[in-house]
């Protein structure tokens, strides 16, 4: 660094990720690459690493075997699944109901059991 | 994919659809994959989205590719589940340190940085970083979506969108070339 006014290997580096994808650095940031022995390799560093993730996109990962059938079922059974939705928002109070229901049973139905156990102990 | 067939999927064309989903399954599963980690949920996901893309394929207006329309959905329903599922299990989240101990082992780094990175050990590393860089950056970076758009599903700014996207290339090139840390 011969000037205080240029930009220091630390601070270009800090900004590098933002030009990984190939947009043009700031004049500050090619003067010190220009100058610099090291941080170019950084810049190609960044590079490279963002050139091979774009090509991730078309490596498929293998999807389950039935997937492809059910989204291709999808117009056919996406009103079905609209007609089970809007039923289960409109009674949720009332399955909300029966499933309180259905626990104070199964609370009695043990208290009961409980209670007849100590009876037959005692 | 060509126009003619979101049109034909528009009005109902069942056989178009089969065909448009046969042409992009495969993309929307590996976004769902690389955002959520687990087949499972990715494979629930991929439905969900593809029965938002049906209900909402009449507001396509063709402004866009029709793969960033369907990223994007795809993108929100895997965001989605992936909150559904933070809040099952809290426990989730990792630290920094944690993402850097789990380090998938450096990319060759003696020789010139130019030479083509090992696609699984990136795709190891990217799994390994912490959700909030992670979908940022397969967002940006694998499936092209603006930083407005990312903001726009991770329900953030984008100056934090953009800070995401930043932190998690830096945090990808720690852990693909490690050895020249300096």
């Amino acid at each position: 660094m011969s000037e205080s006014t240029e930009m220091t290997c630390a601070e270009v580096r800090e900004m590098l990720p933002a030009y990984a994808n190939g947009d043009q650095p700031s004049l500050a940031v090619r003067r010190h690459l220009s100058r610099c022995p090291g941080c170019p390799e950084e810049m190609a560093r960044y590079r490279a690493l963002v050139t091979t993730i774009r090509t991730l996109e078309s490596r498929t990962m293998d999807p389950p075997a039935e997937l492809l059938v059910s989204l291709s079922r999808i117009p056919s059974e996406a009103g079905r699944i609209d007609v089970i939705r809007v039923h289960v928002a409109r009674n949720r109070r009332a399955y909300a109901g029966g499933a309180a229901v259905a626990l104070a049973g199964a609370a009695g139905a043990a208290l009961w059991q409980v209670r007849r156990q100590r009876l037959a102990a005692a | 994919m060509s126009l003619e067939l979101v049109e034909s999927c528009k009005k109902g064309d069942e056989a178009a659809w089969g065909q448009l989903v046969e042409a992009t399954y495969r993309e929307v599963y590996g976004l769902c994959l690389r955002i959520l980690r687990d087949p499972d949920d990715a494979a629930e996901a991929t439905q969900d989205a593809y029965l938002k893309a049906w209900r909402a394929l009449g507001g396509f207006r063709g402004d866009s590719m029709f793969s960033t329309w369907l990223y994007r959905v795809a993108a929100n329903s895997a965001i989605s589940k992936l909150r559904g599922r933070k809040r099952r299990r809290e426990h989730e989240a990792q630290t920094d340190e944690e993402t850097l101990a789990q380090a998938p082992g450096s990319a060759s780094t003696h020789g010139s940085a130019l030479a083509s990175l090992d696609r699984e050990q990136l795709e190891q590393a990217l799994r390994s970083l912490a959700e909030h860089y992670r979908v940022a950056v397969v967002l940006r970076d694998v499936y092209g979506l603006s930083i407005e758009e990312i903001a726009k599903e991770m329900k953030i700014s984008e100056t934090a969108a953009k800070v995401r996207v930043h932190r998690g290339r830096k945090k990808l090139r720690d852990l693909m070339f490690e050895d020249s840390n300096e």
